[in-house]
């Protein structure tokens, strides 16, 4: 599905892309004034971690999509067209998103923890706008499905489109469960006493919800190793490290007690 | 502050609105003009222009964002529909 204007064709990915620019900007804004933060910070922390968060999403995309010989005879060639083709992986954009993050903390002489009952909270619910644009424009797939549900696409959107068939609404599922996770991490903020608590139910949140989704998407295209595909593998790591983190930190507190 | 944020905020949105630039640069250079401007609306002498700079930055980020995705995937998909 696509608008056309004067002839040209505007995707609804990144309408929603756009969209999901300026909502988070004024979620951000808005959670950061209930929690006295200055507009001016939560502007730079926004910044910082867009920017890495588009970079990021789009070398994971890469990585999983080209080989790496394609990608250097491309890059010898002078032909830099990949970046703005195809689409974008979340979990690159949410990793390297935290370091912009970071960043922008940095330059605000703030921790990120200063911000994490600001902004969490408004990752997912952009998340989910984003994933409108996907469920439009057919990308994130969905394994042949008849079901209750089944979404059709009449149009070819690259070469792993089921055309005319029934697939699962993965993405549907994905923003029900985004939105979930938002007003987990809302009620969540007001009650949590540890610092990061907030950051870490997110990021195992969305973990498991991603591990358990990758089943059903049917994305050959992004490559599988062993049993599982890349998304898993990455999501599997990150519940891994975070709990390694979390344990860690709860071994150092109890030690320092004692 | 406030001159830098303005000056890339304006080139951000100008490279982004050209057709034969590279949007991602404008997209970068709007980030940049938004961080700038946010830091220095917090000076009262340069609020004015760091303030532009930031509209200025989130036009040409919105606008990249929207043009390089977009415009890209529509014309590859049109592409291949025709």
């Amino acid at each position: 599905m696509y608008i056309l204007i004067n002839g040209k064709g505007l995707s609804p990915y990144g309408i929603c892309m756009a969209l999901a620019v300026l909502t988070a900007m004024g979620l951000s804004i808005y959670r950061g004034k209930k929690n006295d933060i200055m507009m001016e910070d939560v502007l730079v922390v926004d910044a910082m971690s867009f920017g890495f968060a588009l970079a990021g999403a789009k070398i994971l995309y890469v990585a999983i999509s080209y080989s790496w010989t394609d990608l250097w005879n491309l890059i010898k060639k002078g032909d830099f067209s990949f970046i703005g083709k195809g689409g974008f992986v979340f979990l690159g954009g949410l990793l390297f998103g935290l370091v912009g993050a970071w960043l922008g903390a940095k330059l605000t002489k703030r921790t990120l923890f200063y911000y994490e009952s600001a902004l969490l909270a408004v990752i997912p619910i952009v998340h989910s706008i984003g994933r409108v644009g996907c469920l439009l424009s057919g990308c994130c797939y969905g394994r042949p499905y008849d079901g209750f549900g089944a979404v059709y696409y009449y149009t070819e959107v690259n070469g792993e489109r089921y055309v005319g068939q029934g697939v699962f609404p993965i993405q549907v599922v994905e923003i029900v469960c985004n939105l979930i996770l938002a007003t987990l991490l809302i009620f969540y903020t007001k009650k949590a006493r540890e610092k990061f608590a907030v950051l870490r139910l997110y990021l195992v949140g969305y973990s498991f919800v991603r591990f358990v989704l990758e089943f059903f998407r049917g994305d050959e295209h992004r490559g599988r190793f062993g049993l599982f595909y890349t998304s898993q593998w990455i999501s599997m790591g990150m519940i891994g490290v975070v709990l390694l983190i979390w344990s860690y930190s709860s071994y150092c507190k109890k030690a320092k007690k004692a | 502050m406030g001159i830098g944020a303005l000056v890339l905020g304006l080139v951000g949105l100008i490279v982004v609105l050209f057709p034969f630039l590279p949007t991602t640069l404008g997209i970068i250079l709007g980030i940049i003009g938004i961080v700038l401007g946010a830091l220095g609306r917090k000076d009262p002498k340069g609020k004015g222009l760091a303030t532009a700079g930031l509209v200025l930055g989130i036009i040409a980020v919105v606008f990249g964002v929207l043009w390089l995705i977009a415009c890209n995937m529509a014309a590859s998909t049109i592409s291949s529909i025709f």
